[in-house]
């Protein structure tokens, strides 16, 4: 029958050869479609590695930067108030934690990388960028993260020989597959000191659930003068801790701080709100000129079809006259198509496989494409059952007399 | 000859009223989405006011130290600007300014977002002054609480109505109102401000005189010849870097771009390479047109073939007396152009209102998206070259017919 079906096809291969065309272009943008859906149904479904329930995020502008040098009694006096302003946060009543933090999630923040720019240290990860973040201890409480192994930094480190950082699973993975993440060292900090592992962290996916779970590691952030002060303090209020928190918590800020500092309050939802709008506009509108798109092939092919089924009129009453049921010319028709929309697939996925840039996208996997490429084979599918309906009727309406007249 | 061919497509486009519908949404669409693609580039890219002198105007806005394992990239500092810009040849002026923050008034519970500027930054950007003017050098040097603020500034917070010489509170700082500026799109990278400030009335220290620090630099040729010495010139400059720290960095990396290389780079390297990426962003963009606009060219050619070969008697008819395969071409080339040309029509009404939507919208605010020449200009020349496209194939189809197989009713 399929056999039959591709004869059929191949002896009017001209006029579907374009029609294949076509096919083939809506089925690979269907694809591109459907592997970008799969990949954020894919992100979501990863452990995001903190919440963000009752979460506040402080932002103390304080206008030291870690690129220029900070004579330093200025710097011993913005770490003093930086230290103090934190303790006049975990005072208040609606805190249950608080954390000072150069980064958090959902903004950019630093990125770092291991070189072997005439470095002896072996380049551990391949060189594999990552991203760097600094916290003080109380971060995992704020965040609610999860440790899979070892420690957060604490008091522990107090004068230890090593900057302690804290890895996340995606960076223990790619830096040290098999073996023991803890106590492994990962370049050098300030003092010439190594930096060394003492804990693992579930997920962290810093730019949120749509993201991928990238690289990321956590330092321990010290009130010294090396460093520069926190940029946001990280509260967790109790549950119920109302909008009217904001401005208290501006005000005891202000109140501690030097008077040229700024304080901005925000909750971390709201936060999160903003971006994802920003992240979803994109996808939207590349979503709506998707379904623009389908309506065009969907319209054309109806159009196309159409004019096959009146030009075929002959040969369909022909085989009516010879005692083929109107459900045998609507299968011949809906069969070809099928037969047809086949072929677009298999030469679509050949296509997509050779695709130089499928390896260049890090965190897309195959199961991935596999996800994207059935979903889309799929929809194709059904719009050309859709496309074919109508024309497959009016085939299947044809009298037997009008393939014997000749006109 | 043309007249004739006119009308035949008319008539043609009457005959078979679902193909032409058809037709004329799948290019009116098509045209519409690459309209709008081309209106919010040209928004964020083209030479549209304050950014009006693009051809001889060079920015930097990254820069890098590196060294042995260590390397730190940032915003152009103070001192990049005073030992590496100042004094290259060609440059008629010369400007340094913040980068964006956001400062709150508490008086009116509002966020406005500031920017820090030199007094050469009004010579370099054309803003359309609504009131008053620039502040002045001497502002600066005397660190003169002045700002010039947007409209939609001045109404959020004094309301409507002339806002000249009154006070703006922000956070702890009060500034005197000397200017009011049209509103600037946040997609204009350089330029998007809602309060612009001297850059000496920043808070606590004034700007440490640093390599990286959180600045551009934005340079005025005054001739958009010089732009390859004056890249040169801090090329060699860069060569020459004494670093200050040789035991952490042994050299700096910047490079000049202009706007559009500026946004290559973003994209595709870093501060720290000297290629030019502008022919890449170029190439992406015309694949990502050539990728979208695939499908619909395959659709029309496809309604184009069966719309020609229900037309094979008449054409049979022509063959017979005479008619050459150009002469065929040329009338199924024309027809098509008609066609494409009234979807472009239609296609440019429709991205006049989602134009028009979009700049309504709080999606892009501040954004004056609408067809100004260059816009329309480009989407002419798409639609032209989708009306050839998509008609070469079945014109060169139906000038292939046979006249006897045409005249029986086309080929199988």
């Amino acid at each position: 029958m399929i056999a039959h079906l591709w004869k059929m096809i191949w002896n009017r291969k001209r006029a579907n050869a374009l029609m294949l065309t076509e096919l083939l272009a809506a089925f690979l943008v269907l694809a591109g479609l459907g592997t970008a859906g799969a990949y954020y149904l894919h992100n979501l479904r990863q452990p995001l590695g903190y919440s963000i329930e009752d979460v506040w995020v402080l932002g103390v502008g304080h206008g030291i930067s870690p690129h220029e040098p900070v004579p330093a009694e200025l710097m011993v006096e913005a770490q003093t108030l930086a230290a103090q302003l934190l303790q006049t946060v975990d005072d208040l009543p609606e805190v249950e934690a608080v954390a000072g933090v150069m980064t958090g999630p959902y903004v950019s923040g630093y990125r770092g990388s291991q070189s072997s720019d005439g470095d002896d240290i072996p380049v551990l990860g391949r060189g594999l960028p990552y991203d760097v973040d600094s916290a003080t201890d109380d971060f995992p409480r704020v965040m609610g993260l999860t440790l899979l192994k070892g420690r957060w930094f604490g008091k522990a480190d107090d004068g230890a020989s090593y900057h302690p950082a804290v890895i996340n699973q995606r960076m223990a993975q790619d830096f040290f597959g098999e073996q023991d993440p803890l106590g492994q060292q990962i370049g050098t900090g300030a003092g010439e000191l190594p930096v060394r592992v003492v804990g693992v962290i579930a997920g962290y996916r810093q730019k949120g659930e749509l993201a991928p779970p990238l690289r990321y590691m956590f330092r321990r952030h010290l009130p010294t003068a090396a460093e520069v002060p926190y940029h946001k303090l990280f509260l967790k209020t109790r549950p119920g801790t109302g909008a009217a928190f904001e401005a208290v918590l501006e005000k005891r800020a202000r109140a501690t701080g030097k008077p040229d500092w700024s304080y901005s309050a925000r909750r971390l939802t709201d936060v999160r709100d903003g971006v994802r709008r920003v992240e979803l506009m994109p996808l939207m509108a590349a979503g709506i000129v998707a379904v623009f798109l389908m309506l065009m092939v969907i319209l054309g092919l109806t159009g196309v079809l159409w004019q096959n089924v009146t030009r075929r009129t002959k040969e369909i009453g022909l085989r009516r006259a010879k005692g083929a049921t109107r459900s045998h010319i609507y299968g011949q028709i809906l069969g070809e198509l099928m037969v047809m929309t086949f072929i677009a697939v298999v030469l679509g996925t050949v296509l997509i496989a050779h695709v130089p840039f499928l390896q260049l996208l890090e965190d897309m996997t195959a199961s991935i494409y596999l996800q994207g490429g059935a979903a889309a084979a799929l929809a194709i599918f059904l719009l050309t059952a859709l496309c074919g309906f109508y024309p497959a009727r009016l085939a299947a309406r044809v009298q037997p007399a009008s393939a014997l007249r000749d006109d | 000859m043309l007249a004739s061919y006119l009308k035949l497509a008319w008539k043609v486009l009457g005959r078979r009223k679902f193909f032409t519908f058809v037709s004329l949404f799948g290019v009116g669409f098509t045209l519409m989405v690459l309209v709008v693609a081309v209106a919010i580039l040209d928004l964020s890219l083209g030479p549209q006011p304050p950014e009006v002198h693009q051809d001889r105007m060079l920015m930097v806005n990254r820069v890098r130290l590196s060294g042995k394992g260590n390397s730190s990239g940032g915003n152009v500092g103070p001192r990049f600007v005073s030992d590496f810009l100042r004094g290259l040849p060609g440059v008629e002026q010369l400007s340094y300014f913040g980068n964006v923050g956001s400062m709150t008034s508490r008086l009116r519970s509002s966020s406005h977002v500031t920017r820090r500027t030199d007094a050469a930054y009004w010579k370099v950007m054309k803003f359309d002054f609504l009131e008053g003017g620039p502040f002045s050098e001497d502002d600066l040097r005397n660190r003169r609480m002045v700002a010039v603020i947007s409209r939609s500034t001045a109404d959020k917070y004094f309301g409507e109505g002339p806002a000249l010489g009154k006070t703006l509170e922000l956070e702890v700082q009060r500034f005197q109102v000397v200017g009011v500026v049209k509103d600037v799109s946040p997609l204009r990278k350089l330029a998007f401000a809602d309060v612009w400030a001297p850059l000496t009335t920043g808070r606590g220290d004034p700007p440490r005189p640093e390599l990286l620090g959180g600045g551009t630099a934005v340079l005025l040729l005054s001739d958009p010849a010089g732009i390859p010495q004056v890249k040169a010139a801090l090329r060699e400059r860069l060569a020459r870097f004494q670093s200050p720290d040789p035991r952490r960095y042994t050299r700096l990396h910047a490079s000049l771009d202009t706007r559009f290389e500026n946004s290559a780079r973003e994209i595709f390297g870093d501060e720290a390479d000297d290629r030019n990426h502008a022919a890449k962003l170029w190439g992406a963009l015309a694949l990502l047109a050539a990728c979208f606009m695939l499908l619909p060219t395959v659709n029309l050619m496809n309604l184009n073939v069966s719309r020609i070969l229900e037309r094979a008697p008449e054409i049979g008819v022509r063959k017979s007396f005479g008619a050459t395969s150009r002469t065929l071409v040329g009338q199924f080339l024309v027809e098509n152009l008609v066609l494409t040309l009234l979807g472009t029509a239609l296609g440019m009404l429709l991205a006049l209102g989602v134009l028009k939507a979009l700049s309504e919208s709080a999606l892009l605010p501040h954004a004056h998206l609408g067809l100004n020449l260059r816009v329309a200009l480009a989407g002419l020349a798409l639609a032209v070259l989708f009306g050839v496209i998509s008609g070469i194939y079945p014109a060169w189809r139906m000038s292939r017919l046979h006249p006897v197989q045409a005249l029986k009713g086309g080929e199988r």
